[in-house]
């Protein structure tokens, strides 16, 4: 190729991309500028439930009905009213493809319900097909992309980096997103701006929570044979793994029980010889895990193997029914009272609330499985609907509004969690404590919902996220 | 001195289980000069066929186990047969990649069987004495690390045996030399192709036991302790068996003693070396063997003609 018709191609490609930068804005983009300029005094903390006569919409909503079926499961959406429609992006395949279906089955489950029950306003609510981001944050992106100009919000976004890795453009797009993920920095303005719509214990108060608990629960629970003076930490480098490690030293401190050591390692560097080395040869009281399913039976058993068999607490990234199975190698070392478990977000399948109810009997014609997932996908939804509900009332359902509805409304979800004001900058801080028990179809037991600890009640949360 | 023995079992056993992956690996370079980066799956596809037979199934576990790894060994084969051969006096580079797509290929379906929970192989061994372990002399040993361990040096033991006297092992090391001499000798070069993808499936399919075996469980992340034979390949020279159990104990031992003795170096000499130092510390072993030697302590020496 000649140098000058290079050049022509480089010049060329460098002015398309100008103008593509310059002209290149969405109809949304000039339709939020609009919102913004007629409501000139409303700021993102202003009241978002007004009295409003009619229902201003934007991308994503329809007058046309929505589907009947998507992904296979009902929609359960009133043919007489139009559509709000929802992104999702979740993973179906990488570390987390296994959770993605049921928690897009939870998900479609609550819409079902809400849509037969009234729907939001004149709209029922539709999940377009779920995006495999495969927990890849640059995949994340390319299916927010894909989706961000046929949605009105998104339902979920999985993973704390990947959903962090869009925080930019949902904040120029002015759209909400519910994080299928509990890192306490979700709670604050200063982080989302408003555009993540969080829900369910953070990792950083189970922490909390968790040491206050096994504090103040171990000795009893285990005829005095446990009285908690040190503890381990292990778990994954991770924002669970981090925050959930910050909560613990913290209310550690608080209870002057000494933190011997911490094994905090990147999922593919962790070691599980290295972990069960820890247990065996600097003991402690209890020890507290966070890190994914494959090793978190492998650090319990590994240790038990050697003779120790420490009091325990897993995060509930690191607990799952399967462990408590029949034909489970490790049922009776979860069983035998000494490990226990946070709830994964939200209080397990067979918990007592409405909320529980209504989920048991929408899921039940979809599946006759009580995976905490479904709870998640179930359950994450609840606040969103809230926000939706707002939004209609304030009369604008545009993307502005919505997020402007999720800045400052309380939501609640018929006792699945406790009540919330979004936008508040106080994160939930309230645990669920389970133990494993194989007889029941969650694996898990409550022991004690909505715990919160000195140490959670008394930690100034303003100062941002733990980790 | 008990915690030194204690990481010397565990280190050991480690390295034995890697071994029969790295074996795997060496066995397909040396007949089709191919790193095969298709094993990690065979590793863990294996699994799970013990396991579907073994849980889902409700076959005993003995037979189960049995069918599992003549099913992962005829994978391999029919993965030779279709996949591999038609590659034949193709870039080797290729191969390779065509290699990374049979262990995607695998591995997604694998991980749509797992699901959301993770899968047992249904053994036997975390019931035998405390929670599958046994203590002697303050030693703790684990009854499937010691089986690990036995049946490693049993299959070492055959895979050698084979390849001096059985007619195909020879064969096999015949090809391993040169493809085009072999064929002029009369040798079928693509049955031994084929059998040497049986053989890495059947040896797969053992470590793939072991390593999800017990309290290890089948996930969608138990390649990744597969993966960690491949350092262990390159310590001991890609074509070289001998290496590559030599390399496998390397990592094993490596991983362990880190394993253990982390902490306690870090306070002593008040430095701090990292969580999942034990997991990096063998490949700073690869490549501190590699300056030293670059083709590995046992791998053949190239010379090639300019």
């Amino acid at each position: 190729m000649k140098p000058l018709r290079k050049q022509g191609i480089i010049i060329f490609s460098i002015l398309a991309l100008i103008l593509v930068a310059c002209g290149g804005a969405t109809e949304e983009t000039s339709e939020v500028e609009e919102v913004v300029a007629e409501e000139v005094t409303e700021t993102l903390d202003s009241p978002a439930v007004t009295t409003a006569g009619t229902v201003k919409t934007g991308v994503g909503i329809t007058e046309e009905a929505c589907p009947e079926v998507i992904s296979n499961i009902p929609t359960g959406a009133d043919p007489t009213k139009g559509c709000i429609y929802l992104g999702m992006l979740n993973d179906y395949s990488g570390p987390f493809g296994a959770a993605g279906p049921a928690l897009d089955i939870g998900q479609r489950a609550f819409w079902l319900w809400a849509n037969s029950t009234g729907g939001i306003g004149d709209y029922s609510v539709a999940i377009r097909e779920g995006f495999d981001a495969s927990y890849n944050p640059q995949k994340h992106l390319e299916g927010y992309n894909s989706l961000k100009d046929s949605v009105a919000a998104f339902s979920m976004s999985l993973g704390t980096p990947q959903t962090l890795f869009i925080l930019d453009n949902l904040n120029e797009d002015d759209m909400v997103a519910v994080p299928m993920s509990w890192w306490s920095g979700w709670a604050y303005k200063g982080v989302d701006a408003s555009t993540v719509i969080e829900f369910g214990t953070q990792y950083c108060a189970d922490g909390m929570n968790a040491m206050d608990w096994a504090s103040a629960n171990a000795g009893p629970l285990t005829g005095g044979l446990v009285d908690i003076n040190t503890v381990g930490i292990i778990g994954y480098e991770s924002d669970y793994g981090k925050d959930f490690a910050f909560g613990i030293k913290a209310a550690a401190a608080n209870a002057g029980v000494e933190v011997a050591w911490e094994y905090l390692a990147p999922p593919t560097e962790f070691d599980v010889t290295q972990a069960v080395g820890l247990l065996v040869t600097k003991p402690v009281d209890a020890y507290f895990l966070a890190t994914g399913l494959a090793v978190a039976p492998q650090v319990a058993g590994g240790a038990a193997q050697q003779g120790v068999t420490p009091f325990a607490m897993f995060l509930g990234t690191s607990y799952n029914d399967a462990f408590v199975a029949e034909g489970s190698a490790v049922k009776g070392l979860f069983e035998s009272g000494l490990i226990y478990a946070m709830s994964f977000g939200i209080a397990p399948y067979e918990a007592d609330t409405v909320g529980h109810a209504t989920m048991r009997q929408t899921l039940g014609q979809i599946t006759d499985s009580a995976s905490t997932f479904f709870v998640g996908g179930w359950g994450s939804q609840y606040h969103l609907k809230g926000v939706l509900e707002a939004a209609v009332k304030g009369g604008d359902l545009t993307k502005a509004g919505i997020r402007r509805a999720a800045t400052n409304v309380t939501v609640s979800s018929d006792g699945m969690m406790p009540e919330k004001k979004l936008g508040s900058g106080l994160p939930d801080v309230a645990s669920t404590i389970t133990k494993p028990d194989g007889s029941v179809g969650s694996g898990a037991v409550v022991v004690k919902k909505d715990y919160v600890g000195p140490s959670a009640s008394a930690y100034d949360w303003s100062v941002g996220p733990c980790s | 001195m008990n915690i030194f023995l204690q990481a010397t079992f565990e280190g050991l056993s480690l390295g034995a289980v890697y071994s029969l992956v790295a074996i795997g690996f060496v066995l397909i370079f040396r007949a089709t000069d191919v790193l095969s980066f298709a094993q990690p799956a065979m590793v863990v596809v294996g699994a799970g066929f013990i396991s579907y037979f073994a849980t889902q199934l409700g076959i005993p576990f003995i037979f189960a186990f049995i069918i599992g790894i003549i099913l992962t060994g005829l994978l391999g084969f029919i993965l030779e047969r279709t996949f591999l051969r038609p590659m034949v006096g193709e870039p080797v580079f290729s191969v390779a990649v065509l290699t990374i797509g049979i262990d995607i290929l695998l591995r997604v379906i694998l991980d749509n069987w797992i699901g959301i929970n993770p899968k047992y192989m249904g053994d036997p061994f975390p019931s035998y004495g405390n929670f599958g372990s046994l203590n002697i002399g303050g030693l703790t040993i684990k009854y499937l690390e010691v089986t690990a361990l036995i049946t490693s040096l049993i299959l070492i033991s055959i895979l050698s045996v084979f390849f001096k006297r059985s007619k195909y092992g020879v064969a096999m090391r015949a090809t391993s030399l040169d493809q085009e001499a072999a064929l002029a000798q009369g040798i079928n070069v693509g049955r031994v192709f084929g059998l040497v993808w049986f053989i890495a499936g059947l040896l797969a399919a053992f470590a793939g036991f072991f390593i999800t075996g017990g309290f290890n469980t089948l996930t969608n992340t138990s390649f990744i302790s597969a993966l960690r034979a491949l350092p262990a390949v390159v310590i001991g020279g890609l074509d070289s068996i001998t290496g590559a159990i030599i390399g496998s104990l390397i990592i094993g031992l490596t991983q362990a003693y880190v394993g253990y003795y982390q902490f306690d170096i870090e306070s002593a000499y008040n430095i701090k070396l990292g969580n999942g130092f034990s997991i990096v510390a063998p490949y700073l072993i690869m490549f501190v063997i590699l300056l030293v030697k670059p083709h590995g302590l046992f791998g053949t020496e190239e010379v090639e003609r300019v």
